[in-house]
């Protein structure tokens, strides 16, 4: 083997070596080579282990969220270290600031405004021995109900948070967390009542739910539920393609052809493939031409879009 | 042993001893955890992961460091890497549950043994390797750190670099494999000096 096809061997190898710490495929397989050549991979390979997956480069430690959010350098705006807001130490009440709020204010700075934080919301007045009220974090249509409770998360609150949630029914979800902030857990209804396991029998309130920090276990939540935009890079290009109705039918034509051709086996899945036969592509053809000229963008747009939807399911 | 390894076991040493402050541990350790947080979540959900839930691994897994006892600790700076794995295997399965819309019974997999002391080892010798490769990356040309950059330490393939840099795969894949050698050289080479000094001071 001459070296230009040794190193074409071993950058094969090296892909695969990647995708096996990517847990993407097995490790590769080096018996054929010299044992020369087996050593030389193997330095390779673990200079490739060290350098994999550093991408993307971090921020200078003065910008990095993780260091900011230990509370090890200071944010650069938003708050100054000697705000209630302020991020504290972790395990550490040095800095005498809330850390329930620190964590709330750093939810609202990691969703960008995002999600909304009232300190003051309705259910205030309601009032249980191991609860404190603190605040409500809502995005879009989810609300979570904030309580401090000084026996951690998991202390058997559970049944008084099935009960809060059937008295608010516009809460998702109640997250308890420690006065510290460092333990967490976030509860839906389904987590706070009783739940029957085929095979364990009856389970405890609050079984599924893991503790974690405040801040974690609602940037979790919040995440899973907000949606994700895929920026449009190309709407200019489009308002100046000329008329693309036709291109617009064809293609929802398409899409919704393979969406009809699956065959659901769970009940809701097979009535949403039922409302999309009813869906007809001229109709997505018309929502890309009103955007296309212009006549369509922001809420009209979202609104049509729940109107079809509305429509079909109705 | 190199002047960076020999400052980040001094580090070491002082946190283990009382002495040192957590920002200096963490700055030593944040790459290797970042590094081994996106990769226990890719191992699990099979795709480069979003950068928040590399941080809210990171952060638990640093907390949880500190939470330990320092000085009970084979090496903090392999141990840190390993939990960040461990966690981040733990939140991929969270986001696998999540797109499933699975209810577990179990409670998720938050593991509370110590992993094992050669893991934790091989952790923190892959870092300290990390520190030479690093040290190293600066010696190729710029194409190769290129290529090396965006296919090894990035997540692009050799088709995708080869249509950046307008070249062929083949070439891409010969240029790489030529940077890799280079570096395994160089590390190498570093290692043998190091060594060399080692004994100089050891005789002195």
């Amino acid at each position: 083997m001459d070296a230009a096809d040794f190193d074409d061997l071993s950058s094969d190898l090296v892909d695969s070596y990647l995708l096996f710490l990517r847990g993407r495929g097995p490790e590769p397989d080096t018996s054929g080579l010299s044992s020369d050549q087996r050593r030389r991979l193997r330095e390779q390979f673990a200079i490739v282990s060290a350098l994999a997956d550093r991408a993307p480069a971090l921020p200078p430690v003065e910008s990095d969220p993780v260091a900011i959010r230990l509370g090890l350098v200071e944010p650069d705006e938003g708050f100054g270290a000697d705000s209630p807001a302020a991020p504290r130490r972790p395990g550490s009440a040095a800095t005498g600031l809330d850390p329930v709020r620190a964590a709330l204010r750093q939810l609202e700075l990691r969703f960008d405004g995002q999600v909304v934080v009232d300190h003051s919301p309705s259910w205030t007045q309601w009032r249980s021995a191991g609860l404190t009220p603190v605040a409500q974090c809502s995005a879009l249509g989810s609300s979570v109900a904030l309580f401090t409770t000084p026996l951690g998360p998991l202390g058997g609150e559970p049944s008084e948070v099935a009960v809060f949630l059937r008295r608010y029914p516009d809460i998702s979800a109640v997250c308890l967390s420690s006065p510290d902030a460092l333990d967490a857990a976030l509860l839906t209804a389904a987590d706070a009542n009783a739940s029957l396991d085929p095979v364990r029998g009856w389970l405890e309130p609050g079984v599924h739910t893991a503790a974690d920090s405040l801040e974690v276990t609602l940037g979790r939540y919040f995440e899973s539920r907000l949606p994700r935009w895929e920026r449009v890079a190309a709407l200019p290009d489009l308002i100046d393609l000329g008329d693309v109705s036709a291109d617009a039918v064809a293609i929802a034509t398409t899409a919704l052809a393979a969406a009809r051709r699956t065959r659901p086996r769970l009940q809701h899945r097979r009535a949403a493939v039922a409302a999309v036969k009813a869906l007809d592509p001229s109709s997505i053809g018309d929502v890309v031409a009103d955007v296309q000229a212009g006549r369509l963008s922001g809420n009209a747009l979202v609104s049509r879009l729940s109107a079809l939807a509305e429509a079909v399911a109705s | 042993m190199d002047d960076d390894a020999r400052e980040l076991d001094e580090l070491v040493e002082r946190w283990q001893t009382g002495y040192g402050d957590v920002r200096s541990l963490y700055e030593s350790v944040r790459e290797g955890m970042h590094q081994n947080a996106r990769r226990g979540i890719q191992r699990v959900i099979a795709r480069a992961p979003d950068e928040h839930r590399v941080s809210d691994v990171v952060y638990t897994a640093f907390v949880e460091l500190l939470r330990g006892d320092p000085a009970a600790m084979t090496s903090p700076v392999g141990l840190a890497k390993t939990i960040a794995y461990r966690r981040g295997i733990d939140e991929g399965r969270r986001i696998l549950r999540e797109r499933q819309r699975i209810s577990s019974v179990d409670p998720l997999d938050i593991a509370t043994t110590l992993p094992d002391k050669a893991g934790i080892l091989a952790a923190a010798e892959e870092e300290a390797l990390h520190q030479l490769v690093a040290r190293c990356l600066e010696f190729l040309t710029t194409d190769q750190r290129a290529v090396v950059r965006a296919t090894v330490m990035g997540n692009q393939t050799l088709s995708d670099w080869a249509l950046t840099a307008g070249t062929s795969h083949q070439a891409v894949s010969r240029q790489r494999s030529r940077a890799l050698d280079a570096l395994r050289r160089c590390v190498k080479r570093q290692r043998t000096a190091a060594g060399g000094k080692e004994a100089s001071r050891g005789r002195g």
